[in-house]
């Protein structure tokens, strides 16, 4: 491809307005992580309310502070910082020079962090921030029930950065389709990649409902009649969860795929079962565009057998992913590294998230558990139990490649011992108090009931994982300080992002290797080994 | 280049499959029945991504493998200029009219910027075309 670069005038402002697809996405990267601990901060405030069993805030500053965390962590968290990955590698890893878009690619920065600005504002309002819960279901989130301009905001917030986040999809869908290089065919696109891919389809064409259920959100609280009688509410539910479970996935997808290539490296083998593995994730998102209703299993208004159907069916695919991830380990030369253990965990904890949600598949049993923490136990094993774990193996294995520095092994343990720690204890009580009825989003609850216990240890647990992400960030800085030099491929990894500088220059590579599957470094060191031998 | 389509139309018509497979359900009575929001959302889905397709299609048929010399600017003020005069237009829906004319004024400036990037880009093309 032939590329000029344009000169800026400003260089200050240069990464504000950068249209380089790797500071776009450092830059949503840390705009994200910014949300996380914003969103993390309020996960502490909420378990120190149920530990104290209702002694810090009143139940309208609760219901505040989980709507605000759990639209902080999906819409300016969690899918931000898969995207912002996708907008990194895919590039790299497919070989082009540049991100389809580039200027689509800052807007959607742009988006993310005005509809950050705008959810969060809500704070600052006399009535208080949004707290309709982060699915914002009508007639909750009516002009009635929820009147402060904090919901408004929040409407706002969710739309701007939902319509950052297609934007950025569709750049990176594009690039991977229609700006490989020369031999890099479908067929040898990296998993990371062709998980972006899918990633990408389900954010294009599932999200935009997203953005027309929050449309007529707020004419129904303008003008009225938009989702009043009949089925109004329901049609709003139906909207938001046609966006509301791709979006699972889309937090989920790109983080199989960064453990597959993390596993892949660290085990010294070759993707076990690739084509299995690319017709898996196709059919996966597929069926994940299938299987929304499941969330309203207990309305009586959705076709529950066919939901059911979809949404069990979903673990064949997820098998077959597994099978491929276990098969890629299997007789492999492990390393253990800090990403490798995070790898690891991920495959492991997500399985308990996936388990629990075959069980929430089945209407008769979701009539028991819906609404109560047995679910919040499920998302959040697959959530942070499961994908936050893979996004730090994907952030200990490129790291060196983004800022050309090793992160610290030592540090890194100490990180993933404390959050595994963390993780479990304070998600895994949560399937025994949803089990014995405690519901979501009480604020207070009867010291009869003996739940008091099981939230002090979740409460610990969110302590300890808040200590693990200080530790981290000790992590980044001290090894940015002391800059152990990572060299272009500390991990002898397979794909093309490790065939150039670290980090990589403006336009990506100087020159490519020749490309003949999907792991082409590996490619090149076994003809070495073969010549040697 | 042309098989990046297919990944559009084969997954398009995944979920029209999917959007079909509705269809035996319908024989369900009451509530636990077909709704017709289920076929319109997942169908639509399904004809959008057969439609991107389509056209991923034509464009590569066009394009083929030929190069086509690009010319990226470094940065582009223009664009955060747009998105920032969009986000305020946007919120100003919901706190008056003042807020909704200073995005739009900061909008089209964005907009005008935007203009004047895409003459330089052009121009620079063509010098190198020559």
């Amino acid at each position: 491809m032939n590329t000029t670069t344009l000169p800026v005038r400003a260089a200050p402002l240069r990464t504000l307005a950068s249209t380089d697809h790797k500071r776009i996405a450092i830059a949503a990267g840390a705009v994200a992580f910014a949300f996380f601990l914003a969103g993390g901060v309020l996960a502490l405030l909420m378990r120190s309310q149920l530990a104290a069993d209702g002694g810090v805030v009143s139940q309208n500053v609760y219901d505040e502070l989980f709507t605000m965390h759990g639209s902080t962590m999906v819409y300016l968290f969690m899918v931000p910082v898969a995207l912002a990955a996708g907008l990194y590698f895919v590039p790299l890893q497919v070989g082009a020079a540049e991100v389809a878009g580039p200027r689509v690619a800052l807007a959607g920065l742009w988006l993310l962090v005005g509809g950050g600005l705008s959810m969060w504002s809500g704070f600052l309002t006399s009535g208080g921030a949004a707290a309709a819960s982060w699915w914002g279901f009508d007639p909750l989130s009516d002009s009635l029930h929820s009147p402060g301009s904090g919901m408004e905001l929040w409407i706002f917030g969710v739309m701007m950065a939902t319509a950052g986040q297609i934007l950025w999809a569709g750049c990176v869908l594009a690039t991977a389709l229609r700006r490989r290089a020369p031999g890099m065919t479908l067929m040898r696109m990296p998993v990371f990649t062709w998980s972006m891919l899918v990633t990408c389809l389900l954010t294009v064409f599932a999200f935009p409902a997203l953005i027309l259920a929050l449309a007529l959100l707020w004419a129904q609280r303008h003008f009225g009649g938009v989702l009043t009688g009949g089925l109004g509410a329901v049609n709003y539910q139906q909207l938001f969860w046609f966006y509301g479970h791709p979006v699972v996935y889309v937090m989920f997808f790109p983080f199989v795929g960064m453990v597959g290539e993390v596993v892949a490296t660290f085990s010294g083998r070759r993707f076990f079962g690739y084509s299995a593995f690319i017709v898996a994730l196709l059919a996966f998102a597929g069926l994940s565009m299938t299987v929304w209703a499941h969330h309203m299993f207990t309305m009586g208004q959705v076709t529950n057998k066919y939901f059911s159907l979809t949404s069990t069916a979903l673990v064949v695919p997820a098998g077959i992913e597994y099978l491929d991830l276990l098969g890629t380990l299997w007789r492999g030369r492990l390393r253990f590294t800090t990403a490798f253990l995070f790898a690891l965990a991920f495959i492991v904890q997500f399985l308990i998230g996936g388990l629990t949600g075959i069980i929430v598949a089945s209407p008769p049993l979701d009539y028991g558990l819906n609404m109560s923490y047995f679910v919040v136990a499920h998302f959040h094993y697959t959530l942070f139990a499961g994908s936050a774990f893979g996004l730090f193996a994907g952030v200990y294995y490129w790291f060196p490649k983004l800022t050309g520095a090793l992160l610290s092994e030592r540090l890194g343990r100490l990180h993933f011992i404390l959050i595994a720690i963390g993780a479990n204890a304070t998600f895994f009580p949560m399937f025994i108090l949803g089990s014995e009825g405690m519901t979501r989003r009480i604020a207070r609850y009867p010291v009869s009931t003996g739940w008091q216990t099981l939230n002090v240890v979740e409460t610990v647990g969110t302590g300890v994982i808040a200590l693990s992400v200080l530790l981290f960030i000790v992590n980044v800085v001290v090894s940015l300080r002391s800059r152990r030099e990572a060299g272009d491929d500390p991990w002898g990894g397979q794909t093309l992002e490790w065939a150039t500088s670290s980090p990589p220059p403006r336009h990506n590579f100087t020159r490519l290797p020749p490309i003949a599957s999907y792991a082409p470094l590996l490619d090149l060191r076994e003809a070495r080994e073969g010549a040697n031998a | 280049m042309r098989r990046a389509a297919i990944v559009l139309l084969a997954w398009g018509l995944l979920l029209g499959v999917l959007t079909a497979a509705q269809a035996p359900f319908a024989s369900v009575k009451g509530p636990f029945g077909l709704h017709p929001i289920e076929y319109i959302m997942l169908g639509s889905a399904s004809a959008a991504c057969l439609i991107a397709g389509l056209v991923v299609w034509v464009l590569d048929g066009r394009e083929g493998d030929r190069e086509i010399p690009r010319t990226v600017a470094d940065g582009s003020f223009a664009t955060a200029t747009l998105i920032v005069g969009l986000a305020l237009a946007l919120v100003g829906a919901g706190f008056g009219l003042w807020l909704i004319l200073i995005g739009a004024g900061i909008a089209m400036l964005g907009a005008g910027g935007l203009v004047r990037e895409g003459r330089a880009r052009r121009h620079s093309q063509r010098g190198m075309l020559r």
